[in-house]
C-alpha cells in the first residue's frame, strides 16, 4: 500500500463511519481520533527506524508503562519535580535502547530476541520496584498540558505536528536517513560503501525507546492514572502503522508520513469498530489481520523480483 | 561480413533431418520485462550444441525454461518428436533433461555420495538405503568417468568449489539423460578439469546424447561445440556450425553491431607516473594471506591472479578493512589505519567487491542513492542533503559513466547488469579514491560494458589513480595490467611484467607449471 493510498484510506473510513452514525465526522470526534493517533504516531517513529532497517522493538509496551509508573510514582502529585523526573525517565530509556542497540548491531542478537528480552527486565523490574500496586495520579502540570489547547488545537497536536516535520526531514535528505535505508536494503553493500553500520544500527533502538518513554508520560497525563497494561496495544498498533503506511516489514522502503498515516487509520478503524459494537477481540483481530496482509504482500513482492 | 550477413546463415542452413530437440517460439515476460522473444533452439542427437548471448539476452530464461524451472508463456519443446510440457524440474527430469546449474543444487551437509545418488539409493531387500552400497556406487562412478575419487562419506559443504562443480556435473551423468544442459560450468574449474569436462561432454554426445553448453568464454565454445546458436534480446539471431563463425563473428552476432577494439589501445606506460600511491609491506592474515609487500604507483594497473581461493579474497579484504591483518599499508605516503571499510574509504581506497548484488549495490534503492551513498557527506550541509550538489553529483556520474536509465530515481536494480556495475563503479569513484580494487569487476558483465570498464580504468589511470585488478580471465589482465602478481597458498608465487605477461603465462603461473621463477 503506498502512502497516498492510506490516506485516501482514512478519508473512506471516516466517510464510511459519518454514513452510519453522522455524528462520527464531528469537529470533537476528529479531534480525539488525532490525539489518540498521536500516540501511535510518537511510538511509530523509532518503531519506522527499527523496521526500515529489517528490525523491530516489542520493548515498546513495557517501556511506555515502565516510564508512566515511573513518572507517576516519583511526582506522586508534584508539579515541580515533573522536569527533572521526565529527564531521568527519559535517560533510562536510552539506556534500554542503547542495550538494544548494542545487542542486535553489535552482538548481531535477533531484534525480535533481543528487544523481547529487554521488554521482559523492563516489565520486571518495574513489578518489582511497584510490587504489583500502583496508586497515584499525574502531577496537575502535566495534565494540564495534556488536555490544553493552544490556537484551538490540542497541544499534543502540537508536538505531534514538530515530531512528524523532524520525521519526515530526518529520513528524507539527512545523510542519517539514505543510510538507514541502504542499511534495510542491504546491510554488506551499506558497509562495503563506508556506511558505518553498526552505530547506525543503534540509533532506531534508542529513538524508539525514548519515543516510548515519552509517550508514556503523556498517556499517563491523558488517562489521569498509570497502570499495568496502559503499554500492551501500542506494539502491535506501532508495527501496524507502520505496515500499513506502505514500509516493507523486512525493511528498505517506508517512510514517517506514512506511519503516520497508518496511526490515523487504525485509530479511526478502532472508532467504526466501536460504532459498529464490535468489541476490543475484533479490535485486536484487525491490527493482527492489517499486519499479517502487510506482511504477505511484503513477501509476495520481494519474491516476485 | 556484417552481423545481418551471418544471420542469413541460420536462415541458410535448413537441415536434412529434423532436429531431435526442438524448442521454437518459446515467449517468457517477467511483469513487463521481455525475457524470450519468440527464441528457439534446434539440437541433434549427438551434437554439442553451443549457447551465447550476451548477459541479459535470454540464456538464463531458455535454461530455465529447459529445467522446468520456468513455464514459458508461449512457445513449444518437442524431444525426439514427442511434445514436452516442463511445468516442473520434475517433468524435465522424467523427460529426460538434465541440467548443471550455475547455482549448486547439491545440499551442502549431506556427503558425496549421498548427494550424487540423490533419489536414485541403491536400496537394501527391506528396501533401508545401503550405505555401502551407496559408496560402491560412488566409487564406481568416479572410475567409469576418469575422475579421482573423493571421499563418499564427506559433507559436500567442505569440498571446495571446482569439486562441487565436478559432482554436480557427475551427479547429472549418472542420471543417463538424453539431454545434458551444462551452464556456464567452466567459470569455477581448473584448466586440467576443463579439458575433462570436454571430453566427458564429448563422450556423452558421441554415445547419442544432446550436450548444450552454455559459456562466456567463447574460446570453449570454440573448442568443444559442433554447432553454435546466438540469441540477442530474447531472439535468435544466428545458428550455424562453429567452423563458420570465428570469433569475432560471434562477438558480433551477440552485439548486434561491431565492435572496433577490445582493449584500449594506448601503451600502458604513458600513464604510469614515478609515484607511489599505495605501498603494503608484509601483509598477512594467517592463515590464507602471508608476507605479502605491494606497491602501486599512479596511474598504474597491478593485475593479480591465481587459482581459486589462493588469498586474493583475504588480499582485498585486509586491503579494504574487511579482515584484521597485520603489517602496514599506506596510501599516498600517510598511515592508513584499515580496521573498517569506513575508515579505508577515508584513506582513499575504493572496492569495487565480487558480487554486486549481494555486497555492491543496494538494489531496491534509486539509482541516485546508490551513486550519493558513499559521498553523502560531500553533498551535504549544515546536516542536510543540498539537493543540488547531490543531482550534480549523480548527474556528472550518469554521464561520465553513460549509464542509460530513465530516471535516476528508478531502482537500480531494474537496470542491466552491465548498467548496474556502472553504477556501482560510479559510487566508488565518487569518493575520489587514490588506489581503487576490483575484483573481478568484469565477472558476469557483457562484452559490449566490458569494454566499456576497461576504457573507464584505462581514464582513471590516466587521472592519476592506482588500481589493483583481480581477474579470473588471464586474457584480461594480460591486456590491462602494468605488472601482473601471481598469488599461491596466500603468497606472490610470480611477478610478471612486459613481455613475459602473456595469457599462457599468467594461467602456467597460477597452474604452478612454467613461467614461474
Amino acid at each position: 500500500m503506498s502512502v497516498l493510498t492510506a490516506y485516501v484510506v482514512v478519508v473512506g473510513l471516516v466517510v464510511a463511519g459519518t454514513l452510519y452514525t453522522p455524528g462520527f465526522s464531528g469537529i470533537g470526534q476528529l479531534r480525539t481520533y488525532a490525539v489518540q493517533a498521536s500516540f501511535i504516531g510518537l511510538v511509530g517513529l523509532g518503531q519506522t527506524l527499527c523496521i526500515l532497517t529489517g528490525g523491530i522493538d516489542l520493548s515498546v509496551p513495557a517501556v511506555i508503562t515502565g516510564s508512566a509508573v515511573m513518572t507517576s510514582i516519583l511526582c506522586h502529585g508534584d508539579s515541580a519535580r515533573l522536569a527533572p523526573v521526565i529527564v531521568l525517565v527519559v535517560c533510562l530509556a536510552a539506556v534500554a535502547g542503547v542495550v538494544n542497540g548494542i545487542g542486535v548491531a553489535y552482538a548481531n542478537v535477533p531484534p525480535i530476541i533481543m528487544t523481547l528480552g529487554m521488554g521482559g527486565v523492563v516489565q520486571g523490574l518495574m513489578l518489582v520496584y511497584t510490587k504489583g500496586g500502583i496508586s497515584s495520579f499525574p502531577p496537575p502540570a502535566l495534565a494540564r498540558f495534556v488536555v490544553g489547547r493552544t490556537l484551538g488545537v490540542p497541544h499534543l497536536l502540537w508536538f505531534w505536528a514538530a515530531i512528524i516535520a523532524t520525521g519526515a526531514v530526518l529520513l528524507a535528505v539527512t545523510p542519517f536517513g539514505r543510510r538507514l535505508y541502504a542499511i534495510g536494503a542491504n546491510r554488506e553493500a551499506a558497509l562495503i560503501a563506508g556506511v558505518d553500520v553498526r552505530r547506525m544500527l543503534v540509533a532506531p533502538y534508542v529513538v524508539s525507546a525514548v519515543g516510548a518513554a515519552v509517550t508514556g508520560v503523556l498517556l499517563m497525563g491523558y488517562n489521569g492514572q498509570a497502570y499495568l497494561t496502559m503499554g500492551d496495544p501500542y506494539l502491535f498498533a506501532s508495527a501496524a502503522a507502520v505496515a500499513v503506511g506502505g514500509a516493507s516489514i523486512l525493511g528498505g522502503s517506508g517512510n514517517y508520513v506514512g506511519t503516520v498515516a497508518g496511526a490515523l487509520v487504525l485509530t479511526v478503524l478502532s472508532a467504526l469498530l466501536i460504532v459498529f459494537s464490535l468489541g476490543a477481540g475484533w479490535l485486536l483481530i484487525t491490527y493482527g489481520a492489517v499486519l499479517l496482509t502487510a506482511a504477505l504482500l511484503a513477501s509476495v513482492r520481494v519474491q516476485r523480483r | 561480413m556484417d552481423a545481418a550477413g551471418y544471420a542469413s546463415v541460420a536462415g541458410g542452413a535448413s537441415e536434412e533431418r529434423s532436429a531431435d530437440l526442438v524448442l521454437s517460439g518459446l515467449r517468457k515476460t517477467y511483469g513487463g520485462v521481455v525475457a524470450l522473444d519468440g527464441a528457439s533452439l534446434a539440437c541433434f542427437r549427438g551434437e554439442t550444441h553451443g549457447f551465447v548471448g550476451e548477459n541479459g539476452a535470454g540464456k538464463s530464461t531458455l535454461v530455465r525454461v529447459l529445467s522446468g524451472a520456468v513455464e514459458p508463456d508461449a512457445g513449444t519443446i518437442t524431444l525426439e518428436g514427442q511434445a514436452l510440457r516442463l511445468s516442473s524440474p520434475a517433468d524435465a527430469r522424467a523427460a529426460g533433461i538434465a541440467t548443471v546449474f550455475q547455482e549448486f543444487s547439491l545440499i551442502p551437509h549431506l556427503g558425496v555420495a549421498q548427494n550424487l545418488f540423490y533419489g536414485l539409493e541403491p536400496r537394501t531387500k527391506l528396501g533401508r538405503i545401503s550405505t555401502r552400497g551407496l559408496e560402491r556406487a560412488a566409487a564406481d562412478a568416479f572410475a567409469a568417468h576418469d575422475l579421482r575419487p573423493l571421499d563418499p562419506g564427506r559433507p559436500v559443504g567442505e569440498l571446495r568449489l571446482a569439486e562441487r562443480q565436478l559432482l554436480e556435473i557427475l551427479k547429472a551423468l549418472l542420471r543417463e539423460p538424453r539431454v545434458l544442459v551444462l551452464d556456464e560450468p567452466t567459470s569455477a574449474l581448473l584448466p586440467e578439469q576443463v579439458e575433462w569436462l570436454f571430453q566427458t561432454v564429448r563422450r556423452y554426445a558421441d554415445g547419442g546424447g544432446i550436450a548444450v553448453f552454455i559459456s562466456h568464454r567463447l574460446a570453449e565454445i570454440q573448442t568443444l561445440c559442433d554447432r553454435v546458436t546466438v540469441l540477442r534480446n530474447g531472439a535468435n539471431v544466428g545458428s550455424a556450425p562453429v567452423a563458420d563463425l570465428p570469433e569475432s563473428a560471434l562477438v558480433e552476432l551477440m552485439l548486434g553491431r561491431k565492435l572496433e577494439r577490445f582493449f584500449p589501445t594506448s601503451l600502458p606506460h604513458e600513464r604510469v607516473r614515478d609515484e607511489t600511491i599505495c605501498e603494503a609491506r608484509g601483509l598477512s592474515a594467517p592463515p590464507d594471506l602471508h608476507e605479502i609487500d605491494l606497491d602501486v604507483r599512479a596511474g598504474e594497473i597491478v593485475g593479480i591472479a591465481g587459482l581459486e581461493g589462493q588469498g586474493q579474497g583475504t588480499l582485498f579484504k585486509a586491503l579494504f578493512g574487511m579482515r584484521p591483518a597485520n603489517g602496514s599499508v599506506t596510501v599516498r605516503g600517510r598511515v592508513a589505519h584499515l580496521a573498517t571499510p569506513r575508515r579505508a574509504l577515508k584513506s582513499g581506497i575504493g572496492l569495487v567487491p565480487e558480487d554486486r548484488a549481494s555486497q555492491g549495490l543496494c538494489l531496491t534503492l534509486s539509482v541516485r542513492d546508490n551513486i550519493a551513498l558513499s559521498s553523502l557527506r560531500t553533498v551535504s550541509r549544515l546536516g542536510l542533503i543540498d539537493r543540488r550538489r547531490h543531482r550534480e553529483l549523480v548527474d556528472r556520474a550518469v554521464e561520465q559513466f553513460s549509464i542509460r536509465l530513465g530516471s535516476p530515481q528508478q531502482p537500480v536494480s531494474s537496470l542491466s547488469g552491465g548498467n548496474q556495475q556502472k553504477v556501482l563503479l560510479a559510487r566508488v569513484l565518487a569518493t575520489s579514491p587514490s588506489l581503487l580494487l576490483l575484483y573481478d569487476a568484469t565477472r558476469g558483465v557483457d562484452v559490449g560494458t566490458k569494454t566499456e570498464i576497461y576504457d573507464l580504468m584505462h581514464e582513471i589511470c590516466c587521472g592519476g589513480v592506482g588500481i589493483v585488478f583481480y581477474s579470473t580471465d588471464a586474457s584480461e589482465l594480460a591486456n590491462m595490467a602494468d605488472r601482473v602478481l601471481v598469488l599461491h597458498d596466500g603468497r606472490i608465487r610470480a611477478q610478471l611484467e612486459a613481455e613475459e605477461m602473456t595469457e599462457a603465462n599468467i594461467v602456467a603461473a597460477a597452474v604452478g607449471g612454467r613461467g614461474t621463477p
